[in-house]
């Protein structure tokens, strides 16, 4: 036997300098050897405890690997409850949301009594067909959905029931608390879960990431109500088939109301008309009428450099070949642009377009975005309906909005240029902020936009437009009422009028435009139903309720700054009694 | 000698075992615990979730308009009843002071 470090013998008293000179050299190194390894193996084995220790001192905000994946796997089920973002309104109320809920499963393998089951999960839902859940409990597949979404009540009738048959699966459903009201703007989803018409489908790729943030629209839910109940009223008033409306900020282009009637509940879109999904602000097009006179009147004045009191032979009726074309109000005189714009006279307006060219005609509704689709972020967005001839007829019935159809949302833009100091803002449904800037280009100068504001004040105080006023908010606008295209000719009866205007007009803040499909005339209009009796005074309800919702506060009728800032010059009117232009 | 250091070696391994097992155990505890704090946090924030969806549901501008109607002797205020120039109405408020000392003045006499 070899000796050792542990030898009985008195090896105890030997120190290592000893044990060196006693042993043969070569144990020495084998000793020497085990203790090198076996002080490595327990500071190997301290430092892992040390370091451990250490580890889990640490603050458990950064926890290790294995504790974060077990809560992420979880969450897949847990936070199926918000698979996409909520979208709100400009204030925060929420537009669009998740919300958890049930589907019930019934597994065919398992029912005993199709019948009693049928009873009973017809009385749990609240449903009166028993007859019909009984069949599609006896028919087909092994399992069946009943259900995809339930409320909290059935869910709770549904345990009461208590059959093995019955699964309730977690599940999501997206939920609209604000109804019909924002139906075209913010839409809906199919069954997947996956956007399919409206906001929901235009942003799909922010909604389903889960680091984007919520979506804030510009629409502002009060301002909305406002205008779709003003809306609803004037088509029940004149049995229109349909009606769109809009509200937007000239200045930054927000759309603040954005309104397309019919319209559709998307929480139950099961018992909705086709019709109801269309939406006429921007994917409906219309020959909008006399509204255009206000850009051609800005073309005369900005790019031929017209006066307001020059003006143009309104005698004669124009023809052209087998048309011709009238006044509806004929003064059968030479007119001032003022009086043209304010008479509403195709023939003056025809002349003044004619004038300026059609090409130059081509470059100022182009630029005025006319002809092209609007920017928004809509999926649902129609191209303008241009002439495939643009000519000289073309020139003079486009110059009062005939033979060019263009979405409602197109006008309102073309509007806000012609008030807001004569900059196109591309409009947007998104509250404007960092992540979404103004875009804005330059159309004419602030001199013609300020004659535009003045004429479209006119129409109000003094014209077609004199039931839009709204004592203290200073609106202005054109009417525009353009018979509609049946076939290769126009329909006397079926008209689309339209109101396009502006408030305050002294430092319009906002456009609203109301258009009606097929309006009738009642017995209050006289039988009228052009877009003095129908558009106007929509507008005329709707700008009073919004104001204060907006922020704009009324002014006294006869404030003599705002009298003096909208008043046009002597000679623009022929007979023209002085301080009678407000 | 020897034999105090290997025991007070030993002693000390055993120490650092159970204070080891014990930090683990208290450790086990908190992440028992935070599982369960998250999960209440999760239950919490879906059931915010959903009563903001409620809240949104009831306060909707239409059934608003309705409980007012219904409920509050009050109307929308017209544009007639909004003063222009906020700083007339200090002076307005001067001359109704006078008017009532004016009135105070008279009742005295």
């Amino acid at each position: 036997m070899s000796r050792t470090l542990f030898d009985p013998s008195p090896a105890a008293e030997l120190t290592g300098r000893d044990l060196k000179r006693q042993m043969p050299s070569d144990d020495a190194r084998r000793v020497r050897r085990r203790l090198a390894l076996l002080a490595t193996v327990f500071a190997v084995g301290f430092t892992a405890l040390s370091a451990r220790t250490i580890q889990l001192a640490q603050p458990l905000n950064t926890p290790a690997p294995d504790v974060a994946a077990a809560p992420a796997a979880a969450d897949e089920d847990d936070r199926i409850w918000r698979k996409r973002n909520v979208i709100m309104d400009r204030r925060g109320e929420l537009l669009a949301v998740d919300l958890p809920t049930r589907a019930l499963m019934v597994h065919r393998r398992r029912v005993r009594d199709a019948a009693v089951l049928a009873e009973d999960l017809a009385r749990a839902l609240g449903e009166p067909d028993a007859e019909g859940l009984r069949e599609r409990l006896e028919g087909g597949r092994s399992s069946i959905f009943i259900r995809r979404r339930l409320t909290p009540g059935q869910v709770a009738a549904l345990y009461e029931v208590g059959d093995p048959a019955l699964e309730l699966l977690p599940t999501v459903t997206r939920n609209y608390p604000a109804g019909a009201l924002t139906a075209h703007v913010v839409g809906f989803l199919d069954v997947e879960h996956r956007g399919r018409a409206g906001l929901e489908r235009g942003l799909e790729t922010r909604l389903t990431d889960p680091s984007a943030p919520a979506v804030t629209l510009s629409i502002d839910l009060g301002v909305q109500h406002v205008v779709r109940r003003e809306l609803q009223a004037s088509i029940d008033t004149f049995s229109a088939i349909g009606g769109a409306a809009l509200v937007m900020d000239v200045h930054n282009g927000e759309i603040i109301s954005l309104v397309s009637l019919p319209d559709f509940d998307a929480n139950r879109r099961e018992a909705v008309r086709e019709d109801a999904f269309f939406n006429r602000v921007t994917y409906g097009r219309y020959e909008m009428g006399s509204t255009f006179k206000a850009f051609t009147t800005a073309m005369a004045l900005e790019v031929g450099g017209r006066r307001l009191s020059d003006g143009y032979d309104a005698t004669h009726p124009i023809r052209f070949g087998r048309f011709s074309i009238r006044d509806h109000h004929a003064k059968a005189r030479w007119m001032t642009i003022a009086e043209i714009f304010k008479y509403s006279s195709n023939i003056g307006a025809a002349k003044m377009a004619v004038d300026m060219g059609t090409q130059a005609q081509k470059d100022f509704l182009g630029a005025l975005g006319l002809l092209d689709p609007s920017p928004v972020e809509l999926p649902e967005v129609i191209a303008p309906q241009q002439p495939a001839r643009w000519k000289e007829l073309e020139t003079m019935t486009i110059a009062f909005g005939h033979g060019l159809a263009v979405s409602p949302l197109q006008l309102a833009s073309a509007m806000s240029a012609m008030v807001n100091g004569g900059r196109y803002v591309t409009p947007t449904l998104l509250k404007r902020g960092p992540e979404n800037p103004v875009s804005e280009r330059e159309i004419m100068s602030e001199a013609t936009s300020a004659k535009l504001r003045k004429l479209l004040r006119l129409v109000v105080s003094d014209g077609t437009g004199r039931k839009a006023a709204a004592p203290g908010y200073f609106v202005g606008g054109k009417t525009g009422t353009a018979e509609k295209a049946i076939g290769r000719g126009y329909s006397r009866k079926r008209m689309i009028t339209s109101f396009a205007g502006a408030f305050p007009m002294h430092d319009p803040r906002y456009v609203v435009l109301a258009v009606l499909d097929e309006p009738k005339g009642t017995k209050e209009t006289f039988g009228y139903a052009t877009a003095g009796w129908t558009a106007a005074p929509t507008v005329g309800r709707i700008v009073p309720q919004i104001a204060p919702i907006l922020g704009i506060r009324p002014m006294p009728e006869d404030d003599a700054d705002i009298a003096q800032q909208l008043s046009l010059p002597a000679n623009a009117e022929r007979r023209v009694s002085k301080n009678a232009t407000l | 000698m020897n034999i105090t250091l290997t025991t007070l070696s030993v002693l000390a391994g055993v120490a650092a075992i159970g204070a080891v097992y014990e930090i683990e155990n208290r450790h086990d505890a908190a992440q028992d615990r935070l599982t369960e704090l998250d999960r209440q946090i999760e239950d919490a924030e879906r059931e915010i979730h959903v009563l903001q969806a409620e809240w949104s549901y009831q306060t909707r501008p239409a059934r608003l308009e309705d409980l007012a109607r219904k409920l509050l002797p009050l109307e929308p205020t017209g544009p007639d009843r909004v003063i222009a120039d906020p700083a007339s109405l200090d002076l307005t408020i001067d001359r109704l002071d006078g008017i009532v000392e004016a009135r105070a003045g008279e009742a005295t006499k």
